[in-house]
């Protein structure tokens, strides 16, 4: 008898606490799913967030294929001291809770990361809520609200449309990068590397932009579009790169692997392009004479995508004359956008760590003031070899064949 | 002691599991950085002498429990004294280990839930496996093993698939030279996990034959070491080395990671929960030793009743060990190891055989002796 | 405390467990200890030998029940030495009566002979009765017995006891398909209600002398006949000594079907999962008493039971064995997968959608998430609701006859289904879930462990509803152990999985081609283990029959 009493009442006991309710139960309804935010910093030294949160209600699903009865997404925002102080602030304006388990993207405004990223991106890491594989980015042409507003033509969620852009434009094109905010961590925290922020911007007329109207039609008022690197130097924003040299970057981060890149010919401008299919980059750190010095080898096969001018695809000399062409503007390239980023003082390809992993004995004396005195004047040897694997399912241009 | 029986490949599940329970949560070994792999296979290679320690003390005294071998070897009153010490011991572990599942839950997990209910869950669902009894708790292990396992190859197939090892980060290998890799295998590994092995002298009386606990014991240690390792490394391999130190549990961190085909995802509330198996079984097998310890010596008729007392202690005693997290861990890392683990451990046994081959070689010297006389 | 008062204490304490004791064997009054109006009640030897009084007896005893039915006869030519032949209606073989007993008894000068003789019955029963299978009854236990067996009882006035001779007839239900085991390849022969058919079925496919079958009557009221089947020298003597035992302390009214064998002598009450397996094919049974098994056949029930059990019996069917070994390791893998999903379907989708919304994949998350705004309830509620609306559907399908049955439940299913989304009670995702563990849960061989997970599915749910994935996971080890700590007549329930049996490990989840089940399983039979001779994988011929080119 003793002893079922005992154990009924070690099982009441614990019956106890499962019906005292579930503690960390959130339904569905009860939880405002946020896709982005957005940080932006005002004069009185305040953040104001947007937060971009998804009705879901207005996502079709299924069978149908127009949208809802409203946008997709709506806009909050809110003001504080720090980050934490904004969120804390939300809980007084939404209905729900803010729930940042599938927020991917974090949009920076341009002055706020100009200021210096170091105080906002603590609670990202450290909230378990947080994807660490959630992208950073900054906005363009200014404020991080107005882009977070811009509703987006075929993703339904406009972070869908930012994330996919980036991530094609990085591997496949090159010259766009995209950072999660694990790899940002990683750079703010190594030695011998500086981070690189993608960017995205906003063109065209941000208010009509806010209304699903503005979606009716084929062009459109307003839309958004990924921009250059941002070069983060101790946590503030300090360059943006474009163009070539922001191919460089990518390459040397062996972020890309395909692209596109053209040649003048036959003294003719442009007159070929040759789609890259496969990149393999090779970085090599060297001592000589105690000091350092980089060995870049950039392997690239491709075939030929556009040819502007009579050629003779199946003459090999022919051929071996436009990789050499193309190995020379390649590594010209390449030199010209790490000399850009000495000019910043800033080593963004990680040359540093390199060194480090693989000298740690001499990296113990060049670590002080790495990127200003050691890869400002650090010593770059760029070989390139390019081959052209074929010509795509013509030979001979119909420029050869002109009456 | 029970009357039960294990084969040597249960030993072996139960000692694999058991390695693992814990280490594989906690980052293990990171003192030495990005060379902490190597700091636990150095002490993989001391856990196999002192594994081999404490089987050669059991081999002199097979078939029965510590607490009569240790009042065999010590004297009724000191072998006494020694085993209520190791019992103690693995009650604290017990609670300890308790502790350590309950912080990963809540801070991974439940953030609102208090902390107790999650541990009352989990104590409770022990003290009916130990009550059950060593043979149950064997058999649910080799059910578990599989699952383990399965999930161990699903993980590793997934991190690799995502391109996020990076085996560049294990450079510089010893950077500062072996010293630092020494200094973390004196201070942590050793102890934890592989010492804790002590634990298993109350079950190795269960195996049905005594020299297959030498083959399963080391077997499975050596592969419960080789799979933290290479845990560890891939966590070094993923994270880079600053992010690793920063983590409480770097392996969560490497297993969010995992971004796959935009739809696996933030996996790691999957992995974490079937990290509950191992802490399982540790808790568990700790808490049995604990009730077999106190059952011989306070004279109890089954262990069976010591179970619900002991577990009650265990799950009060978790809570109260210590107010935060902070000094848990402290304690754990600066405290424990030296004032308990290196004693216990790896002192204790050590001088115990000692003792034993002595009295053997006296033993035989006064076997000698009449014959020659 | 005072010495006295503890020595007080423990004295009560040893008097109550004695009592406890002694309350928990009397539990229940059996009615065999209540003696009053029973067939016990005439004493046991004195069975007299005038006829007249016996006969009065009988009737008395049976109530004058209408179904029994005396002839009144005159054995010989003479008319001299009146007998009676007693048999039941419906019970015995009118036919073999009249033309076998009746005309060779009655007016039959040939039998004269042996009327004078000392021993008359012997006599009769070797030279006159020309039906087999007869026996003496002396005492009326056996009397009655033999009797409402169907067969005859022969009295003749002035000899003492009787003769009992074989004529057992009546309606039985012909052999017919299986109802709950269905092959696609795979004899097509079920077991029925009568015991002597249903070990003439298995007599069939064993035709070992070693096949050894042991009769018990069990239950005081209903008498029912229990085969005990065991192959000797395959099955483990233990076990079956075991077995006996626990049949021969069976002390109950009525034993009505297998069901009430099982429930009697499990090793464990409190479990979810049965520790006896039952079928109704021959194959299986004769399968498994081939492994080391014994089957116990119950007169009255077409399922035989089979143990000792163990846990992954219950997925497999018949048909792994007919067909080839990869398609029977999928279809086992799906069997296993689709238990597991029947168990922890609804409880997973509670915990994904109330605690871990981050595992669930984005755009995903957002459908479900709209699906969810409209319904009032917390997605435990739902959960819990729609498992019980489609358990009530899924009884009342099993109620009504066979053509409106399945129908209902389809229907029924679809239509409320349906309904319940329209009208925003339900989730459409909530109404997915529920049919697939529906589906799932038919899926499983063993409707028992079917049942099973039915039941579990609750307990998942309300803890995952707490907990969320912990909770689930806590729950499976809760069940691993609960399971492993099982024994079905001494064998480890989740044997051979764990313990890891590798010689057993063929034939669980996976199945190996069938050349290479060279041992049986060594949780049973301890001799006899080779059941296969080496060699036994089929090789094309050496020599090519035909060559190429060549006409055959």
């Amino acid at each position: 008898m003793r002893r079922r009493r005992w154990k009924t009442a070690v099982a009441l006991f614990t019956a106890s606490f499962l019906l005292a309710g579930c503690w960390s139960h959130k339904e569905l309804t009860d939880i405002a799913f946020v896709s982005a935010i957005g940080i932006d910093r005002l004069e009185n030294g305040n953040y104001l967030l947007t937060y971009q949160i998804v009705n879901s209600l207005n996502i079709p699903s299924g069978m149908q294929i127009s949208g809802g009865q409203g946008p997709t997404v709506t806009i909050y925002q809110t003001e504080g001291k720090t980050v934490e102080d904004a969120f804390l602030a939300a809980g007084r304006e939404i209905s729900r809770r803010l729930y940042f388990s599938h927020t991917n993207v974090l949009l920076i405004g341009k002055s706020t990361a100009e200021n210096g990223i170091y105080p906002i991106i603590d609670i990202f890491d450290r909230n378990k809520e947080f994807r660490n594989t959630a992208s950073v980015l900054i906005a363009r042409n200014g404020k991080a609200e107005d882009v977070l507003k811009v509703l987006t033509p075929i993703e339904r969620i406009p972070t869908n449309r930012i994330n996919k852009t980036l991530e094609y434009a990085q591997e496949d094109v090159g010259g766009r990068v995209k950072t999660d905010l694990s790899d940002l961590l990683y750079d703010l925290t190594t030695e011998g590397k500086e981070a690189v922020v993608g960017s995205f911007k906003l063109i065209g007329d941000k208010k009509k932009g806010e209304m699903l109207e503005s979606l009716n039609q084929t062009e459109l008022d307003a839309y958004l579009t990924s921009g250059g690197i941002g070069i983060l130097k101790h946590g503030k924003l300090i360059d943006w790169v474009g163009g070539q040299d922001a191919l460089t970057i990518t390459w040397l981060l062996k972020k890309t692997k395909m692209t596109s890149l053209d040649l003048d010919w036959a003294h003719h401008p442009n007159a070929l392009g040759l789609q890259v299919r496969k990149t393999i980059i090779g970085m090599k750190p060297a001592m000589k004479n105690g000091k350092p010095e980089m060995h870049i080898h950039i392997s690239l096969v491709g075939q030929l995508q556009e040819i502007n001018v009579p050629l003779d695809v199946m003459d090999s000399k022919e051929m071996a004359r436009i990789e050499k062409a193309y190995e020379k503007n390649v590594e010209q390239q390449i030199n010209h956008g790490i000399r850009h980023m000495q000019h910043d003082q800033c080593d963004v390809f990680g040359f540093g760590e390199m060194i480090y992993r693989q000298y740690p004995k001499e990296w113990h004396s060049l670590r002080h003031h790495w990127n200003e005195k050691g890869f400002a004047h650090l010593n770059v040897k760029v070989h390139a070899n390019v081959v052209i694997a074929n010509s795509g399912i013509r030979t001979n241009p119909f420029h050869s064949n002109l009456k | 002691m029970e009357k039960a029986k294990i084969s040597s490949y249960q030993l072996f599940v139960l000692i694999f599991m058991f390695e693992l329970g814990s280490a594989l949560l906690l980052g293990i070994g990171s003192g030495a950085k990005q060379d902490a792999w190597l700091a636990i296979l150095s002490g993989l290679s001391v856990g196999f002498f002192l594994f081999y320690v404490y089987y050669k003390i059991f081999s002199f005294y097979p078939g029965i429990s510590p607490v009569e071998w240790l009042r065999a070897i010590y004297g009724k009153g000191i072998g006494w004294f020694f085993g209520f010490a190791m019992g103690i011991y693995f009650l604290y572990l017990s609670a300890r280990v308790l502790r350590d599942f309950g912080e990963m839950l809540i801070i991974s997990a439940y953030p609102e839930t208090p902390r107790f209910i999650i541990t009352v869950i989990m104590a409770l669902c022990v003290m009916y496996a130990v009550k059950k009894g060593m043979e149950v708790m064997a058999r649910t292990g080799e059910i578990f093993i599989i699952f383990f396992y399965f999930l161990a190859i699903a993980s590793f197939v997934l991190i690799t698939s995502s391109g996020l090892v990076k085996l560049n980060y294990l450079k510089p290998v010893l950077e500062n030279g072996p010293m630092p890799v020494l200094k973390t295998m004196g201070k942590e590994t050793i102890y934890i996990p592989f010492g804790e092995t002590l634990a298993f002298l109350s079950i190795f009386p269960l195996v049905d034959k005594i020299k297959s606990v030498k083959v399963a014991g080391l077997s499975a240690m050596w592969l419960s070491g080789t799979n933290l390792a290479i845990s560890m490394l891939i966590n070094i391999c993923v994270l880079g080395v600053d992010l690793m130190m920063r983590s409480p549990f770097p392996l969560l961190a490497t297993i969010q990671e995992i971004q796959l085909a935009h739809f696996l995802e933030r996996l790691d509330v999957l992995f974490m929960v079937t990290l509950i198996v191992g802490g399982f079984f540790k808790v568990g097998i700790y808490l049995y030793a604990a009730c077999i310890m106190f059952t011989e010596l306070f004279h109890v008729s089954s262990y069976r009743k010591t179970v619900y007392p002991l577990g009650l202690i265990m799950l009060c005693a978790s809570a109260m060990i210590a107010p935060t997290y902070a000094e848990h861990i402290d304690e754990g890392i600066k405290v424990v190891p030296v004032l308990l683990h290196l004693p216990i451990q790896v002192v204790f046994p050590v001088v115990t055989l000692l003792l034993i081959l002595w009295k053997e070689r006296r033993k035989k010297k006064n076997r000698q002796k009449p014959a020659s006389a | 405390m005072p010495y006295w008062w503890k020595k007080q204490r423990n004295a009560a304490k040893k008097e109550n467990k004695s009592a406890k004791k002694s309350r928990d064997v009397q539990k229940t009054p059996v009615r065999g200890d209540d003696t009053s109006g029973t067939v016990t009640d005439i004493p046991f030897l004195t069975m007299g030998t005038d006829l007249k009084t016996r006969l009065g007896q009988l009737k008395k005893t049976t109530g004058n029940s209408s179904d029994i039915v005396i002839h009144q006869i005159m054995l010989g030519s003479g008319n001299d030495l009146p007998a009676a032949v007693i048999s039941v209606d419906g019970l015995d073989d009118p036919k073999m009566i009249n033309e076998n007993l009746l005309e060779v008894l009655m007016g039959n000068p040939e039998i004269d002979g042996y009327l004078g003789s000392e021993n008359i019955l012997d006599s009769i029963m070797k030279h006159v009765i020309k039906i087999g299978g007869v026996k003496k009854v002396m005492n009326w236990n056996d009397l009655f017995s033999e009797l409402l067996s169907g067969q005859s009882i022969l009295l003749i006035d002035g000899v003492y006891g009787g003769l009992s001779i074989s004529t057992r007839g009546g309606q039985q239900r012909a052999i017919e398909e299986p109802a709950t085991e269905v092959t696609v390849r795979g004899p097509r022969d079920s077991f029925t209600e009568s015991l002597r058919v249903n070990t003439s079925l298995i007599r069939k496919r064993i035709k070992d002398p070693n096949l050894w079958i042991e009769n018990f009557k069990i239950g005081e009221v209903t008498r029912t006949d229990v085969a005990l089947m065991y192959i000797k020298g395959i099955a483990n003597d233990k076990v079956l000594e075991e077995a006996r035992k626990r049949l021969n302390t069976i002390k109950i009214d009525a034993i009505l079907g297998s069901g009430y064998i099982e429930q009697l002598i499990e090793d464990k009450t409190y479990t979810i999962f049965p520790t006896m397996h039952h079928s109704e094919r021959p194959d299986v049974v004769a399968a498994n008493l081939l492994e080391g098994r014994f089957a116990i056949v119950v007169e009255g029930s077409p399922f035989v039971l089979l143990a000792p059990a163990v846990f992954i019996q219950f997925f497999q069917s018949a048909d792994d064995y007919y067909t080839r070994f990869d398609i029977a390791t999928a279809i086992r893998l799906l069997r296993v997968l689709s238990y597991l999903i029947s168990l922890v379907g609804p409880a997973v989708y509670v915990a994904e959608t109330t605690f871990h919304q981050e595992l669930i994949p984005t755009q995903l998350v957002f459908v479900l998430a709209a699906q969810r705004e409209t319904i009032p309830f917390p997605a435990v509620v739902e959960a819990i609701g729609m498992e019980i609306v489609f358990e009530i559907l899924r009884e009342a399908g099993l109620r009504l006859p066979r053509p409106i049955g399945q129908t209902v439940s389809i229907v029924g299913a679809l239509v409320i289904g349906q309904a319940a989304v329209q009208a925003g009670i339900v989730s459409p995702a909530m109404v997915i879930v529920v049919s697939i563990t529906a589906i799932a849960s038919f899926a499983t061989p063993s409707f028992f462990i079917a049942i099973s997970a039915r039941l579990y599915r609750f307990v998942f749910m309300f803890l995952a509803a707490t907990f969320g994935f912990y909770g689930i996971i806590i729950g499976m080890i809760a069940l691993a152990v609960h399971l492993t700590s099982l024994r079905s007549f001494g064998v480890p329930y989740t044997a051979p999985i764990a313990p890891f049996i590798r010689s057993n490990s063929g034939d669980t989840v996976i199945r190996v081609p069938i050349w290479s089940m060279s041992a049986r399983p060594r949780l049973f039979s301890q001799k006899n283990i080779i059941r296969q001779a080496e060699n036994q994988k089929p090789m094309p011929p050496k020599q090519k029959s035909v060559k190429n080119g060549e006409q055959p």
